[in-house]
C-alpha cells in the first residue's frame, strides 16, 4: 500500500478544510469588529505557511521574512502611488524580486546553522527597519506612506470590508495550496532531507544550497504578497508596522509553532487560535491594564511550548493515532486487545 | 589493462600539523569488493570522506569511470554514480523508512510514485519492506544500517562505499548482512568497504587494503594479507592490546 496519499483525497481534504475557514465569516459577516480579526487572521494564516516552506519544511528558522513582507507592502504602494499601477498586477514584481534578491541575501547566512541562522536573519530585519526610515524617497521615511481612500476594484481598495476578508481568505488558500503541491514534489521532499540532515542529503545526491535557495524564494514571494495585501487594506504604512518583530517578522514563526511546525495545517491552526485571541484580548483587557494582552499570550505560548512540542497539529495528529491504532490492530491474532492498547496509551 | 573503473592516486589529507591520509593509492575494477582494513585511527573514515566529496585532499587524485572527481561536492559525486552509508548511521529520524529510502531514489526517479515504487523495491531487497511505513527514529540500530544501505543502493550506484556497516551487529545480523553484501556484488555492484570485523573480510576473501597512521602498508588477498606480519602488528597486535 503506498504511503503517500491520492491527489483526490488531498485536495478535497484541502477543499473541506477551506469551507471550515470560511465558516466563521460567514456566522460574523455582520460585525465588523470580527470581520476585521478575520481578515488578519487569513492574511497571518497565509503567511505562516508561507514562512513554513523554508522555516519548517526547510528547517531554516528564518526570524527575517519581515523584510520580504516589508518590501512588498512598500514597493505595491509605491508602484500604485507614483505611477498608478493596479495593485493586482503591482503585487507580482516584489514577489519576484523577493524571491530572486531574498534567495540572494539569505545565501551567505545558509552555512549558519539553527539559532546562529536565525540570529543572523534577524539582523536583516533590523537593517531593513534603519534603511526603511533612512530611505526617505522610497519609504516616505518615518512618516511612512499613506494611500488616500478611493474604493475601486482595479485600485484594490474596497468599502466592503467582507471583500478584503474573501481577498485575505484566496491569499491564504493560494499559500496552502502551493504548499500541498510543494510537499507532494521532489523539492518538498528534498527540503526535508536538508532538514534532517544536511550531510545524509548532500550523499543522497541532494544540492543542499539550491534546495534551500528555492525554498527560500518561493516562501519569501508568497510573504511579499502578504505584505501587498496588507498595504493595500490598511493604507498606512511606516517603518515600526511592517519591521515590527512582535506583529510581523517573529509572528509568522510563532503562529508556526504553535500550529505545528512542518505540517501544512499547522501554521493555519495557529493563526486560528493566536489572532483573534490577540484581537480579542487587546480590546478586552487593552483598556484596563495595557499590555495585559500580552502577558496573558505569552503564557498561552509558554504552555504550548511545554506542552505541544509539536503544536496543536502534533497533538492532533497523536490523540488520531492514539484513536485509531486499536481499530487497524484488533483483528490480527494475538494482538493485544484495544483496552490494553488504550490503557497503555 | 584499460583504465581501471575507480583509481586513487597518492591521495594525501593534512589536518594542521597530522597527516590523516598519507599518499595512499588503489584501484577498484568493475565488479569486485575491496576491503579497507586498518587500526582505530589509522584514517579509514578520512579516507573514505575523501572518496566521497565530504573533504578534499590536499593532494592526489581520485578518478570514478575516467572522470576526475577530487573536487567535487558529494551531491555531484553521488549523481556519477557513487553511493555511500555513513559509520554513524544518518537516518532521517522523523520520516519514515520508505520516504528516507525515496531521498535516494528521486535521482534518477522525478515522479513522487516511481521513486515510492523504486524506494519500495530497494527496501525489499535489504529486508526492510515490513517497515517501510515505520519512522526511522524507531527502528534498531540493525535496522537503521540497512535503511543507510537502502539509502545510498535507491541512488542506483556503480560505486557503492560501505563504511563499517556491520559494526555493533549481533553475529546472526553480520551472518544476513554478508548475505546482503554478496547479493548486491551478484547484480553487478562495484563495493568498497571499510570493515573492522575479519570474519566479514576473510567471508569475501578478496582484495583487502591495509591502512596505518594514514598510510598504505599492505594490499593482497585476504588469507596473505592478514598472515603478513607488518600487518598482524599493526592491526592484530593492537586488537590483543585492547
Amino acid at each position: 500500500m503506498s504511503s503517500i496519499h491520492s491527489t483526490a483525497r488531498v485536495w478535497s481534504l484541502f477543499a473541506l478544510g477551506l469551507l471550515l475557514a470560511l465558516l466563521p465569516l460567514a456566522l460574523l459577516a455582520g460585525n465588523l469588529f470580527w470581520v476585521n480579526i478575520l481578515i488578519y487572521t487569513y492574511l497571518f494564516a497565509g503567511l505562516a505557511v508561507a514562512w513554513n516552506i523554508i522555516g519548517g519544511f526547510g528547517g531554516q528558522f528564518s526570524l527575517g521574512h519581515g523584510v520580504f513582507f516589508a518590501a512588498g507592502a512598500y514597493m505595491t504602494a509605491q508602484l500604485y502611488l507614483r505611477w498608478g499601477i493596479s495593485p493586482w498586477l503591482g503585487l507580482i514584481a516584489p514577489a519576484l524580486l523577493c524571491a530572486v534578491v531574498g534567495a540572494l541575501i539569505f545565501w551567505p547566512t545558509f552555512r549558519l546553522k539553527g539559532s546562529f541562522f536565525a540570529i543572523a536573519t534577524l539582523a536583516f530585519n533590523e537593517v531593513g527597519l534603519v534603511m526603511a526610515n533612512y530611505l526617505e524617497g522610497i519609504t516616505g521615511g518615518p512618516r511612512g506612506l499613506q494611500i488616500p481612500f478611493r474604493a475601486a476594484l482595479a485600485n484594490m481598495i474596497f468599502a466592503d470590508q467582507r471583500i478584503w476578508a474573501l481577498l485575505m481568505f484566496a491569499f491564504m488558500a493560494l499559500c496552502l495550496a502551493v504548499a500541498i503541491m510543494l510537499m507532494r514534489s521532489r523539492l518538498g521532499y528534498y527540503l526535508l532531507a536538508v532538514r534532517e540532515d544536511e550531510e545524509a542529503a548532500h550523499a543522497a545526491g541532494i544540492d543542499v544550497t539550491r534546495v534551500k535557495l528555492l525554498g527560500t524564494a518561493l516562501s519569501a514571494a508568497l510573504a511579499s504578497v502578504g505584505g501587498s495585501l496588507f498595504a493595500m487594506y490598511v493604507r498606512t504604512i511606516d517603518p515600526p508596522t511592517v519591521f515590527s518583530l512582535a506583529d510581523i517578522g517573529v509572528k509568522f514563526a510563532l503562529l508556526a509553532l504553535i500550529g505545528g511546525i512542518g505540517t501544512i495545517t499547522g501554521p493555519v491552526l495557529g493563526a486560528f487560535l493566536i489572532i483573534p485571541a490577540e484581537s480579542y484580548l487587546r480590546a478586552s483587557l487593552g483598556g484596563g491594564l495595557p499590555g495585559m494582552h500580552l502577558v496573558v499570550l505569552g503564557l498561552v505560548m509558554l504552555l504550548a511550548a511545554l506542552f505541544m512540542r509539536k503544536g496543536i497539529a502534533g497533538a492532533i495528529e497523536a490523540a488520531w493515532r492514539r484513536w485509531r491504532r486499536p481499530a487497524v490492530r484488533s483483528p490480527q491474532p494475538g494482538a493485544t486487545t484495544p483496552a490494553s492498547e488504550a490503557g497503555r496509551a | 589493462m584499460s583504465e581501471p573503473f575507480f583509481s586513487v592516486r597518492n591521495v594525501t589529507k593534512r589536518f594542521a600539523g597530522l597527516i590523516a591520509v598519507d599518499d595512499v593509492s588503489f584501484d577498484v575494477r568493475e565488479g569486485e569488493i575491496v576491503s579497507i582494513i586498518g587500526p582505530n585511527g589509522a584514517g579509514k573514515t578520512t579516507l573514505f570522506n575523501l572518496l566521497t566529496g565530504q573533504l578534499v585532499p590536499n593532494a592526489g587524485e581520485v578518478r570514478l569511470d575516467g572522470q576526475v572527481i577530487n573536487r567535487l561536492p558529494p551531491d555531484r559525486r553521488a549523481k556519477l554514480g557513487l553511493g555511500r552509508t555513513f559509520q554513524i548511521a544518518k537516518p532521517l529520524i522523523a520520516l519514515t523508512a520508505i520516504e528516507n529510502t525515496m531521498m535516494g531514489a528521486f535521482l534518477h526517479h522525478r515522479g513522487l510514485r516511481t521513486a515510492e515504487s523504486k524506494a519500495l523495491a530497494v527496501l525489499e531487497q535489504v529486508g526492510l519492506a515490513a517497515r517501510a511505513n515505520v519512522r526511522a527514529g524507531e527502528l534498531t540500530l540493525s535496522e537503521r544500517r540497512r535503511l543507510e544501505v537502502a539509502r545510498s543502493l535507491a541512488l542506483e550506484p556503480q560505486l557503492l562505499l560501505l563504511d563499517e556497516v556491520m559494526a555493533g551487529l549481533n553475529p546472526s545480523e553480520v551472518t544476513d548482512s554478508i548475505a546482503l553484501i554478496r547479493r548486491l556484488r551478484q547484480t553487478g555492484l562495484t563495493i568498497l568497504l571499510i570493515e573492522h570485523n575479519l570474519k566479514v573480510v576473510r567471508a569475501f576473501s578478496e582484495r583487502v587494503i591495509v591502512l596505518d597512521h594514514g598510510a598504505k602498508i599492505a594490499e593482497g588477498d585476504a588469507e596473505t594479507i592478514l598472515n603478513t606480519p607488518a600487518v598482524v602488528t599493526a592491526y592484530v597486535g593492537q586488537r590483543k592490546r585492547a
